[in-house]
Order: C-alpha cells, then sequence, then structure tokens
C-alpha cells in the first residue's frame, strides 16, 4: 500500500516538476535569459514518445583515427587457371599530364569493367641530364634534364577471358609519348617502393660478421 | 564468351579523328606469367568437329595531332586505295585478312590453320600466323584465351560420318606500329572494321564483327 502510494505520489511530483520545468523552459526561452541553467526533462521508457530526439545512433560510427601502422607485405596472390595473379600496369613517359591521365583512364577503365584495382601509386620521377659536348674542347654542358615520370596500377585476379580484351581498349587509345607495359608484380618490386636504410643495413652487417 | 563482349563493347565507342604525321612508338612489352590453358582433346571422343585455330591480327591506329590539308592529300595518293599496305588508314585499327582455298571457293577469312593433338589453341593460332606465305609477322598475343568463335558445317557431299564440320577459335593479336610488312596484293588485305562486309561472307562477318573493336 505505501509503496503504491509512494510510487503514485513520486509519479505526481514529476509529472508537476515536469509541467513546471517544461513551464519554467518556456519562460526562459521567452524572457531570452541565459540557458546556462540544464533543467532535465527526463522520460520515462513507458512514455510513448521515449527516446524520441536520439539521432546518434542513425549516424555511421566513427572509428577514432587510428596512426598509420608499417606498411605490411601483402601477400601476392598466385595464378589459377582461369584468372591472372597480381600483376602491375605500369604507364611511363616524359610529359607528366599524359602519363597521369592515361594512368587514371586505366584505372577507371578497370572501375567500370568491376575489375579489383589492388592499389594505384607513382614511383618516383627519375631525371635524365642532357649533355652536350661544346663546339671546342672537351667539356660537357648540361643542356636539358629530362624527366621520366612513371603511375602503376595494380591488378588482381583478372579473368584471363577479360585481359585480352583490356588489352586491346587500354593499347588502342595509348597516347603518343606514352610507354605502357604490363609486368608481373613480385616481392622486388614491392620493396623497391621503399627506401634503403644504410644505418639499420651497416648494422645488420656488423651483428653478421 | 558472349558475356563479357556484350558489357565492354558498346559503351566502350571512341571518334578519333585524329591522324598522324609519323607513326607513335608504341611498344607492347608483356612479359607475364603465361596461364596454361591447356585444350587437348580427349584421346577417345572423337567429335565430328575439327578444330581451326584463327588469328586476328591487328595493326594499332597511331593516336596524334590532325595532319593539315597537303599531308592528307599526300596520304590519300600514297597509301588509302591500296587495301594490301599496312600503313593505310593510320587512324584507324586495321585487320589482316587472307584469301584461302576452302573447298573449291577462294574466301577471304582471317588466317586459321587446322588444330593438331598434343598443341594449344594458342599455339595453333601462332602457327597459323607464322605460315603466311611471304610475311614475317611478329605479332604480340593479347592472352591464351579465345576472343571469338565460329562453326560451320561442310557441304553435304563433303560430310562423312566422323567430320560434320569445323569450328574455329579466334584469338587476338597486336602488330608493332612501327614495321613495314611488303605483302602480296591478291592474296593479304588490310582492312578496316567498316571494309569487313566487303570482303567476308555475311554468316562469318557477324561472328568476327563481335570481337573486333573500332576504337
Amino acid at each position: 500500500m505505501n509503496t503504491l502510494l509512494n510510487k503514485v505520489l513520486l509519479l505526481q511530483n514529476t509529472q508537476a516538476l515536469v509541467c513546471a520545468g517544461s513551464s519554467v523552459q518556456s519562460q526562459l526561452l521567452t524572457t531570452h535569459m541565459a540557458l546556462g541553467v540544464l533543467l532535465t526533462n527526463r522520460q520515462y521508457r513507458s512514455m510513448p514518445t521515449h527516446g524520441i530526439g536520439k539521432y546518434r545512433h542513425l549516424l555511421p560510427k566513427a572509428l577514432p583515427k587510428k596512426k598509420k601502422d608499417r606498411v605490411q607485405v601483402k601477400q601476392i596472390k598466385a595464378a589459377t587457371a582461369t584468372e591472372f595473379g597480381v600483376f602491375n600496369v605500369c604507364v611511363s613517359g616524359y610529359d607528366m599530364t599524359l602519363v597521369e591521365h592515361y594512368s587514371q583512364y586505366i584505372h577507371n577503365l578497370c572501375n567500370h569493367l568491376d575489375i579489383k584495382v589492388d592499389e594505384s601509386y607513382a614511383l618516383p620521377t627519375k631525371s635524365t641530364e642532357v649533355m652536350l659536348m661544346q663546339e671546342q674542347g672537351t667539356k660537357m654542358y648540361l643542356d636539358a634534364v629530362l624527366k621520366t615520370h612513371e603511375r602503376i596500377v595494380q591488378i588482381s585476379e583478372m579473368k584471363a577471358t577479360l585481359f585480352p580484351i583490356f588489352m586491346d581498349v587500354v593499347l588502342k587509345n595509348q597516347p603518343e609519348g606514352v610507354r605502357f607495359c604490363v609486368k608481373q608484380h613480385s616481392e622486388t618490386d614491392f620493396q623497391a617502393r621503399f627506401k634503403t636504410r644504410p644505418e639499420l643495413e651497416g648494422l645488420l652487417a656488423k651483428i653478421n660478421n | 564468351m558472349a558475356a563479357p563482349f556484350s558489357r565492354v563493347y558498346r559503351p566502350l565507342w571512341r571518334i578519333i579523328t585524329t591522324s598522324t604525321l609519323n607513326r607513335g612508338v608504341r611498344n607492347v612489352s608483356s612479359s607475364r606469367q603465361q596461364l596454361s590453358a591447356q585444350n587437348v582433346k580427349p584421346a577417345g571422343a572423337a567429335s565430328p568437329w575439327a578444330l581451326h585455330g584463327a588469328v586476328c591480327v591487328q595493326r594499332l591506329p597511331a593516336v596524334s595531332q590532325d595532319r593539315s590539308p597537303i599531308e592528307e592529300e599526300f596520304m590519300e595518293l600514297m597509301h588509302q586505295k591500296d587495301v594490301s599496305s599496312s600503313e593505310r588508314c593510320l587512324a584507324d585499327s586495321l585487320i589482316l585478312l587472307v584469301k584461302k582455298h576452302v573447298g573449291s571457293q577462294k574466301l577471304w577469312l582471317l588466317p586459321q590453320i587446322q588444330w593438331q593433338t598434343g598443341e594449344t589453341l594458342r599455339q595453333t593460332a601462332e602457327r597459323a600466323l607464322a605460315s603466311l606465305p611471304g610475311a614475317d609477322l611478329t605479332a604480340t598475343f593479347l592472352g591464351n584465351a579465345p576472343c571469338g568463335f565460329y562453326k560451320y558445317k561442310y557441304p553435304k557431299d563433303i560430310q562423312k560420318e566422323g567430320s560434320v564440320g569445323a569450328k574455329v577459335f579466334f584469338f587476338k593479336a597486336v602488330l608493332p606500329s612501327h614495321k613495314h610488312l611488303p605483302l602480296e596484293k591478291n592474296s593479304f588485305a588490310w582492312v578496316k572494321k567498316e571494309e569487313l562486309q566487303d570482303f567476308l561472307k555475311p554468316e562469318y562477318l557477324k561472328q568476327v564483327r563481335r570481337f573486333i573493336m573500332a576504337l
């Protein structure tokens, strides 16, 4: 009996509080007072409008930002009877816009044909110095610097039946001045992207010796 | 084989209005691992269809800037009409056709040769290319998988118990563009896709058209 009474009283009290709270809030709003005082409009789970304003559960989960781990050596998939393994399409040339656009074209073509593109990266630019002999004398002087740009699109699990079609399209749209080649991906290709660490190698040599 | 083509073929139409001053160097170097697509017929079950391997050799177009009017005229004079020259229309891709005796007729076909036991169909296609009289064509094959297929029955009087007709599998190959190839006029032709209908029979043309892309 007592508990029931208590509950009823509680209900009445809270309802009163709720009404009072809402009225106070509306007063606050109308009188433009600073809303530093938070009045908790506690809703109970039995209320039909419980949790009506919640939206955080609808937003996509924002994972905390990880720090970049060291790039792992990915397992290079082997070729099966009907699919190629991992291979690199390298586009290189002197004109960066052409090379860049051509590699982008290949990448977009793969996306359109649902071919899996593992990675798409650029190798460091190589500079070639063109040196000319002077008319009199034996000294060479610098005439021009040619920069070779290279872009690689790494493709994996391409069907063997699709490959001739893909190659046909890509070859027919190859611009002039751009070299194009298809190579099998290997461990050495992967390691070539990293900088050498001379101190580490020196220490390792010392340990081994 | 039909599925990839219908998906890829139509949306990839492009109009190339560029022509050339000099041929662009296009080095096709593919040093990838060869798949083993063995197509060896089982020894016991002899099917009534003879297998042939054919090769679709393409001379790729040279993508470059437009020509000036004088150069256009010069090109017209030199090479346009000569069907057996491989420097014909540099803006389009050309396909090699060969005139061959088939039965009693002389027909224009893609180079093909009969398959022998123990070799893959791609090797058959390579042999077909190598066996062309007078032409040392070294083309790069674009893959181990055939790109097209044509089936025909022999005429009634030739049909025997064990042979009903022949099935031809086409393989795509690409020529390096900077080579000059002197070929005999009457038996070879470098043909654009639009001109194919003047050379090939309708049924054959229908199958061949499916895998030839004019980009």
